[in-house]
């Protein structure tokens, strides 16, 4: 019995160390973000879905805080819907939580341009096209 | 509960385990000096019986063991099915190729394990339903080896009496049955006229020399089976008819009996390696040629007026508000080209089959209605479109590098919704645009990059319209 105790304990503390580690690196990536050059940085895309799926996995205030500052910067150089959609998992699950904080960094005009992709994302998925 | 204990720490040795595996030949070198040490001798128990499992001469085992082993390997490897499972000894059980369970028998040619193993596929049918005997102690004499049977039989081979879970019995009563009762000339010039069936039993006669060489103790049976089978190989191969036995025997022929194939069907093994030589040297002229002409087509494509027109259709109603697409935006009747409303498939349509205009690869009477981007290589193919990524001499195609005019489809990887798309399932609704200049990609809205979005749309398609002359210009490909 203790040694199954033992077992589980350090396979959970395993799985959070590795996700901690993971919430860590996308954090401080994210940081280091001050300014978006491009339209279309995929390296920026790729490191807001992966924030957006880990946070999916394990709520982080840091994280989130991080990830939603790096959105708006983006959206600002490319307001496309597809933008939205990067980060749309997670404002679908945490939708107070993310509410909160979307209101608190994006400005007013940006604000509406997100809730209007919020809205694009939605008719694309129900009835398609592309 | 100590079962219990036990069968948690398997489940996390096994994890370990598989972590091990996935290790790369390039981190040999950051291995311990124990785990170097295990990996070294796992290598030398797969020599040993690779070295047990031929009847290479030692020159040649010799020559294999040099520097120009790694060319000829390469090859083989490339080329034919061969791989280092093909260095595993199968065992013949009535005639059927088979496999050694872990502990050393030959399981039976009816077992789902044999049946299911791809590997084996290839030495002809399989032991299934079919060649059931319809009864308990009845086993099926692989026909390609023990001939049809019976005159008065069903012509699938001979049903012998015997434990069907024993090789030795069963195999036996097989090569009993065959010089006893065996049609051995109608099998012979039936084997003959079938150069397919004739190559399986070429593989399965090799693959027995090999077996018997390793295991002629422990399976008695060895002795009668390989003078059989040596006996009608004899028969079987001529000079004549050598060269139609060529194209079946590519997926036969392993670097592992190549020399058993030699000596059985006068150097036949040898004759199929250069013929796998000259084969590739056949199929890389073919796809250099094609891609040549492929280039040129591509070219005429690029400097098409209907080209130019679309491309001009595109750039126009991307500032347009076509139909509804703005409904739910700020836009009423035009927008910011660089602003999509998610309607890109239908925006690239009316690009491609403009309503009363000229210069057009489609006409509106055809307006593929109700399709989303995901699913347009169904109607971009009926327009006689190319999918340039299905080509093996465009192999290095991406939409980055893409020609101008190529129309190039996504599907999308983070979905709900599932489309089957040429029986593939993909995600959708997907992507379309089309490239314009180099940084010009157009649908709905205008982008400087392939609409890739951190990954969330993967390309499958890239599309564009090859002139009949081009198409009746380019070669077939030889398939290894």
């Amino acid at each position: 019995m203790k040694t199954i105790f033992l077992i589980l304990t350090f396979s959970i503390s395993l799985f959070t160390f590795c996700n901690g580690e993971v919430e860590e690196i996308l954090t401080k990536d994210l940081k280091a973000i001050s300014k978006i050059e491009k339209r279309n940085d995929n390296k920026v895309f790729k490191l807001l879905r992966e924030s957006a799926s880990s946070l999916e996995k394990k709520w982080s205030e840091d994280l989130s805080t991080e990830m939603v500052r790096v959105y708006a910067l983006v959206l600002k150089k490319n307001p496309n819907f597809f933008i939205t959609e990067l980060i749309y998992p997670i404002i679908e699950a945490k939708k107070k939580e993310m509410k909160a904080l979307l209101e608190k960094e994006l400005k007013s005009s940006d604000l509406e341009i997100h809730k209007e992709n919020i809205k694009l994302i939605k008719r694309r998925t129900k009835k398609g096209n592309g | 509960m100590k079962k219990l204990t036990l069968l948690i720490s398997i489940f996390f040795g096994v994890q370990t385990l598989a972590l091990e595996q996935g290790i790369s030949f390039e981190l040999y070198h950051q291995l311990s000096f124990e785990r170097k040490k295990d990996f070294h001798q796992a290598l030398m128990k797969v020599m040993e019986r690779r070295t047990l499992g031929t009847r290479f001469r030692d020159s040649i085992i010799e020559e294999r063991l040099t520097s120009s082993v790694m060319k000829s390997w390469d090859f083989w490897i490339s080329t034919a099915h061969a791989d280092v499972e093909n260095a595993e000894i199968f065992c013949n059980f009535g005639g059927w190729i088979s496999e050694f369970d872990d502990e050393g028998e030959c399981l039976a040619p009816w077992s789902s394990k044999v049946r299911e193993n791809s590997v084996l596929s290839v030495y002809g049918p399989v032991y299934n339903g079919e060649f059931s005997c319809g009864g308990a102690k009845l086993f099926r004499c692989n026909p390609i080896i023990f001939g049809q049977g019976p005159r008065d039989g069903d012509g699938k081979g001979f049903c012998a009496t015997a434990d069907d879970r024993d090789p030795r019995d069963s195999t036996t009563a097989c090569i009993e049955l065959y010089e006893g009762g065996g049609d051995v000339e109608t099998h012979i010039n039936e084997l003959k006229e079938d150069p397919e069936k004739l190559a399986n039993y070429l593989g399965i006669a090799s693959e027995v020399l090999r077996f018997c060489q390793k295991s002629f103790d422990d399976f008695p049976y060895c002795d009668q089976l390989t003078t059989n089978i040596l006996n009608t190989s004899g028969q079987l191969v001529s000079c004549e008819n050598r060269d139609s036995l060529l194209p079946f025997m590519p997926d036969i022929v392993t670097p592992f009996n190549l020399d058993e194939l030699d000596s059985i069907a006068k150097g036949l093994g040898s004759k199929t390696k250069l013929y796998l030589e000259e084969l590739r040297k056949k199929q890389i002229a073919a796809v250099e040629k094609n891609k040549e002409v492929l280039n040129e087509a591509i070219e005429s494509y690029s400097v098409d007026p209907r080209t130019s027109a679309t491309l001009e259709r595109l750039r126009n109603n991307s500032k347009k508000c076509l139909i509804d697409s703005c409904k739910g935006t700020r836009h009423k009747n035009s927008k910011p080209s660089s602003k999509s409303v998610a309607f890109c498939a239908r925006y690239v349509k009316f690009a491609l089959f403009p309503y009363g205009e000229e210069n057009a690869f489609g006409e509106w009477a055809d307006y593929p209605w109700s399709t989303d981007a995901v699913e347009s290589g169904a109607w971009l193919k009926e327009m006689g479109f190319t999918n340039l990524m299905a080509r093996p001499e465009m192999s290095q195609l991406t939409p980055e590098n893409a020609p101008k005019g190529a129309i190039i489809v996504y599907e999308d990887v983070s979905t709900r919704r599932y489309y089957n798309v040429d029986g593939q399932k993909r995600g959708g609704p997907g992507h379309i645009e089309i490239k314009g200049e180099s940084d010009e990609y157009m649908s709905d809205f205008i982008n400087d990059e392939p609409t890739r979005i951190g990954g969330l749309r993967k390309p499958i398609g890239i599309y564009i319209k090859i002139k009949p002359k081009f198409e009746e210009a380019m070669v077939e490909v030889p398939e290894l």
